[in-house]
């Protein structure tokens, strides 16, 4: 028992000695955007009125899984996040940023992440947070994550209350659609990145494509221009 | 730091330590006989517990689950037919809907990679979303089950013992469903009591032994009697389910017509046979087995091979295949209705 409890006191010495290294808080915070405006859910849908002015299309929901965050330096990573999953979500303001412990000085000039979740944790089972199925982000019918979700109107869509609904995923086979994305960021203190939604939508005709609810070819080719809705904010 | 608040302080280490690794709560012995391979879910990423066992058996008998609470896992999956749903060539949900497909048995799901008859579910975990979530069964969200749940008294107990969170979660309501059905282990067959050496075959079961070998084996493996891959076996499409298998997943030609290969144990509980029931009896498989594959593109390899079977070769084999019932496994009382939970105050 003495044996045990001087192992416990050397261990905390041991770990205060570890943690005395210096931390630095890097924040990362995405702003998602709409072309030149600022996604904005309104809380009461307004039906399916359009403005008579609005031409652009309308977003109803954006939701979109960020993983396997690291900073690169040149050709070398020098920091992962651990337990690397985020939902950005356009109705939760909070979920949209986030701080990073990284070694104090840590030099890099890149910041790399997925859009989506990789194949092996699909397959790991049930997970809590940012993983719970509860988020609406994990198909019940066939099992995977949805990567990108965005809905909302536009006066072109012809389906039901001209409503377009996108859910991104698949993480099997010909169909594996998770992104990578690799943006300059050299900042030390906040980086900070814009999703902007309406370089995907305006590569689509929303007159022809309204419609991706599974894994499918349709869906890959859209995972496929997920990468340009991602810049660094100036 | 002071001599004394050192020792405190590992004292409460200590204790944190001994919590954490639920050192005082005892961990479930998942047990398997010697001659089943490795299990394929990662028991060490979950370790079972009673308490998360109890949870997940509660939730699994509690019709709450479904949007009018009329029905629960239990109501197509019952524990006196292995956990299929006898006598029902497609299960019935809410408002009395029929489904497409027939109600598989659960059992020994802890040696299963994929689950649903097209392979869908990719984790033991997920599989219960499926059922909670079709129109035509449960009907019912995963959120909206954590919701009602959260607003039952007794759940909060069950919860708090099992997660150490009074608080219902999607993850734990469906990791907790997963540990219950992790424990339905079927080994207790007579051909289980005859490889650990307790039991003989009979004459007869021996000569549909050395059929079985020959003839099924490289589909149905034993000891879990299914490879649980998936396979195409010449069943004729049937032209009001238009049921394409596995290609509705993966979108893949030769996917079409695939299902996943169930075992063959427990058989005499767990009719009627195939992704949609159409064989009530086993002679009716054989027949099949004999004169009705259907050749296609993707007929599987295995079924090339097969030899055909006369009367008496029939019989032998299906009296081989009745060694792979088992009977202490549909009667064990602790896979039963909770009443004690679900019922407290029925006698």
């Amino acid at each position: 028992m003495r044996y045990a409890t001087s192992l416990l006191v050397f261990l905390i010495v041991l770990s205060e000695a570890v943690t005395a290294q210096e931390i630095d808080t890097l924040k990362l915070s995405f702003r998602l955007k709409n072309g030149s405006k600022d996604v904005c859910i309104a809380s009461s849908k307004d039906g399916n009125k359009m403005d008579g002015n609005r031409m652009e299309p309308k977003i109803e929901v954006l939701k979109c899984y960020i993983s396997k965050v690291q900073l690169w330096d040149a050709e070398k990573m020098v920091y992962a996040e651990s337990n690397s999953f985020h939902l950005l979500d356009a109705e939760e303001q909070g979920s949209l940023a986030w701080s990073l412990s990284i070694p104090a000085g840590l030099h890099f000039s890149t910041i790399q992440f997925h859009v989506g979740i990789d194949s092996a944790t699909n397959v790991a089972g049930a997970f809590g947070g940012d993983l719970d199925p509860t988020k609406g982000m994990f198909w019940t019918w066939q099992s995977g994550y949805i990567n990108f979700k965005l809905e909302g109107t536009a006066m072109e869509c012809p389906a039901r209350n001209n409503y377009f609904q996108f859910h991104i995923g698949g993480y099997q086979g010909p169909f594996a659609s998770i992104q990578t994305v690799r943006l300059p960021a050299s900042k030390s203190e906040h980086i900070s990145i814009v999703l902007d939604a309406s370089k995907v939508l305006d590569q689509i005709d929303l007159g022809k494509e309204y419609q991706i609810m599974s894994p499918s070819e349709r869906s890959l080719a859209f995972a496929k221009l997920l990468p340009t809705l991602f810049s660094s904010a100036p | 730091m002071s001599i004394r608040g050192s020792w405190f302080f590992s004292l409460l280490l200590a204790g944190v330590v001994v919590c954490n690794t639920g050192f005082i709560a005892p961990y479930f012995d998942f047990v398997y006989p010697h001659y089943f391979p490795e299990p394929v879910y990662d028991i060490d990423q979950s370790p079972l517990t009673d308490e998360k066992i109890l949870l997940g058996r509660v939730l699994f008998y509690d019709p709450v689950l479904s949007k009018d609470s009329s029905i629960s896992c239990a109501s197509c999956h019952s524990p006196y037919n292995a956990f299929a749903h006898t006598d029902h060539d497609l299960s019935h949900g809410i408002d009395d809907q029929i489904g497409k497909r027939n109600a598989p048995a659960l059992f020994n799901l802890a040696w299963q990679r994929q689950f649903m008859w097209d392979g869908a579910i990719s984790h033991l975990d997920f599989q219960s979303l499926a059922p909670i979530s079709d129109p035509l069964e449960m009907g019912e969200t995963i959120s909206h089950v954590v919701e009602k749940l959260n607003g039952q008294p007794r759940y909060k107990q069950l919860f708090n013992r099992a997660f150490g969170e009074e608080k219902a979660t999607g993850e734990t309501v469906l990791k907790a469903l997963a540990q219950f059905q992790l424990t339905l282990v079927s080994s207790g067959s007579k051909y289980d009591k005859v490889r650990r050496g307790e039991a003989e075959f009979t004459n007869q079961e021996l000569t549909g032994y050395r059929l079985f070998q020959k003839n099924c084996n490289a589909c149905h493996a034993e000891p879990l009697f299914s490879t649980y891959g998936f396979a195409n076996n010449g069943l004729p499409i049937d032209d009001s389910l238009n049921d394409a298998g596995r290609k509705g997943i993966t979108k893949q030609q030769n996917d079409d017509r695939l299902f996943k290969i169930p075992s063959l144990r427990n058989l005499s509980y767990t009719f009627p046979y195939m992704h949609d029931g159409r064989f009530r009896k086993l002679r009716e498989v054989l027949r099949h087995y004999n004169e009705g594959v259907e050749t296609s593109a993707t007929l599987s390899p295995e079924m090339k091979t097969i030899e055909k079977l006369d009367a008496r070769q029939q019989v032998d084999l299906i009296a081989f295949l009745l060694t792979l019932n088992d009977e202490k496994f549909v009667f064990e009382p602790s896979n039963k209705f909770p009443k004690s939970i679900l019922l407290p105050t029925s006698k």
